[in-house]
């Protein structure tokens, strides 16, 4: 069974002026339909205003279908009975690290939610070690977060979603403020949640290099699919891309114009050493 | 115009025992008509280095110089050095407030006590240099896109006519497309206007396609001051600090290390397939 499915998922953004008429009508989201089977890593990439916040945020019951449905681990989120349940499969994770510490100790930040819940003291201290240690966070336990770096609070925030043992977890560009040492802190944590942990991942990005390591990559354009495949099937249509104002890794980039310039190298490389071993194999 | 730091050391709260050496004898000079970018990892002192160049911070010890005038001196006039350095924040887009994209711009040359024709000139022509269309003038700032915001809010800081204009991360969280528009434009204002920018970024690959020199802080010092090939030869120094290098520089220097005679110190796309298409052809 499919962890997330969307049929037909649209979203309106209603503004009322002050008597309560409608005044305008955006259209976020037009006739999504995906499935996520536990365990994937997905990432979904789109420009500015393509609608991938408004999908994330229907993925834990933040917004709701204006019409169509959505599904989170066969429950629908349009029941207000299942909002609970939901919000405790699929976390999720934003863009800025300091909007989403709360705790004075970094262990006291991540042990908020279950204690929240009722849990008892021991489980919640057991939590909090596992979930410290899946981002290689637990020496930090007894530091402030004021005193970390981005990467370092990015990667307490996410424990302390994972200390809730959601199912699925939703990311809205964890890096986009990250610094290129924090940024490769945070991607490195979520490979690991999703090889180790088998926690399904749902990617959103600007990055491009942060998308080759996901099993299926949504582009999004106009609140549309536009396009859907394997990283390397997504990044061998530079062009496209570049028309839905995306882009591709430098070292795609370097092979697509290498290949214009006559040069036989595959289509959607997406490493360096894909590259210079293609190269090597041409001399 | 010259900006100039002379020994210039910054401490954060120097009177208690938390105190923070953000900036440790900084010797800098910031010579006319230059493109620069400014590299670091977070806390390395890039946006208290920059608060420096125009006077939002005093140094604790040495002294900023612009055309020979210290900045701490009592008769300069703040409001005037504040028109000639811009600033231009990260997220500047928080910071629009008015009814009117227009009227927002006017915000800067109005407090500069210009008459209104000035103001309203120096309003268009800077909404025009960051290619907001003149349909949108009389809309609401709100209602435009993220990348539309961010254009407006630097068009601000234009319409005052910097000679120096320093942007702090201005492409964080845009698309691919909005990266390259917004970069762009500023590269036509430094070729056309011939003002000297001071561009603070976490992308490398952007770094080397635009500024003429980089300056890379590490722990409140300046360890390189150089153009992007030189500075990007020292792949292992820049990790130590955080940072790294564009992925096609360690394209190039992978083929060399794998005994090809390529040229190692290349930082964009063309030049890295121009070197490739050299070697390949002359086997």
């Amino acid at each position: 069974m499919s962890l997330i499915r969307t049929e037909k998922l649209k979203h309106d953004y209603i503004r009322h002026d002050e008597n309560g008429n409608v005044e305008s009508k955006t259209r976020a989201v037009d006739g999504v339909d995906i499935e996520v089977a536990e365990g994937e890593f997905i990432a979904i990439l789109g420009s500015n205003g393509s609608g991938k916040s408004t999908l994330a945020a229907h993925l834990n019951a933040m917004l709701f279908p204006t019409e169509g449905c959505v599904w989170v681990d066969g429950k629908d989120t349009l029941k207000p009975e299942n909002l609970w349940d939901i919000r405790a499969t699929a976390g999720m994770v934003f863009q800025n690290p300091d909007n989403q510490i709360i705790g004075q100790v970094v262990e006291e930040d991540v042990g908020f939610g279950p204690e929240n819940i009722g849990m008892p003291t021991k489980e919640i201290w057991e939590r909090v070690e596992e979930s410290l240690k899946a981002v290689g966070m637990w020496e930090y336990r007894e530091h402030s977060p004021n005193k970390l770096s981005g990467g370092q609070k990015q990667r307490v925030s996410i424990a302390g979603v994972i200390a809730m043992h959601p199912k699925c977890i939703v990311m809205d560009e964890p890096t986009a403020m990250l610094d290129p040492s924090g940024r490769k802190e945070v991607i490195r944590a979520i490979r690991a949640l999703n090889d180790v942990e088998k926690i399904t991942i749902i990617l959103i990005t600007h990055y491009m290099e942060e998308v080759i390591y996901a099993n299926r990559v949504f582009v999004m354009d106009k609140g549309k699919i536009a396009l859907s495949g394997t990283p390397k099937e997504i990044f061998s249509q530079v062009e496209k891309l570049r028309e839905l104002k995306l882009d591709v890794p430098q070292v795609t980039a370097l092979s697509y114009e290498l290949k214009k310039r006559g040069i036989n190298v595959s289509e959607g490389i997406l490493s360096v050493d894909e590259l210079t071993d293609e190269l090597g194999r041409i001399r | 115009m010259a900006l100039e730091f002379k020994n210039v050391s910054y401490i954060y709260d120097g009177d208690s025992n938390l105190s923070v050496t953000a900036l440790d004898n900084i010797n800098l000079k910031i010579e006319d008509g230059v493109f620069y970018g400014l590299i670091g990892h977070t806390g390395s002192g890039k946006s208290t280095l920059v608060q420096h160049m125009n006077g939002l911070l005093k140094p604790t010890s040495g002294e900023v110089c612009l055309d020979g005038v210290s900045l701490s001196d009592k008769n300069t006039d703040m409001r005037r050095l504040r028109s000639r350095v811009g600033l231009v924040f990260q997220y500047p887009e928080h910071q629009l407030f008015e009814t009117t994209v227009f009227e927002d711009v006017c915000f800067g040359p109005k407090n500069m006590k210009l008459s209104a024709d000035e103001v309203k000139s120096r309003a268009s022509e800077a909404l025009l240099q960051v290619g907001i269309d003149e349909s949108l003038w009389e809309q609401s700032p709100f209602d435009l896109s993220g990348g539309q915001k961010r254009r407006v809010a630097i068009a601000g800081v234009l319409a005052m006519k910097p000679e120096i204009l320093i942007l702090d991360e201005p492409t964080a969280g845009l698309d691919p497309k909005g990266r390259d528009d917004i970069l762009d434009q500023i590269k036509i204002l430094h070729e056309k206007e011939n003002i000297t920018i001071v561009l603070v970024s976490h992308s490398m690959e952007d770094v080397a396609n635009y500024v003429d020199r980089i300056i890379v802080m590490n722990k409140g010092k300046i360890e390189y001051n150089d153009v992007p090939s030189v500075v990007f030869t020292h792949i292992p120094e820049l990790e130590a600090m955080g940072l790294s290098a564009p992925q096609v520089t360690y394209i190039l220097r992978k083929l060399k290390d794998m005994g090809y005679p390529v040229k190692a110190d290349i930082t964009t796309i063309d030049e890295a397939a121009d070197e490739i298409v050299r070697i390949l052809g002359e086997k």
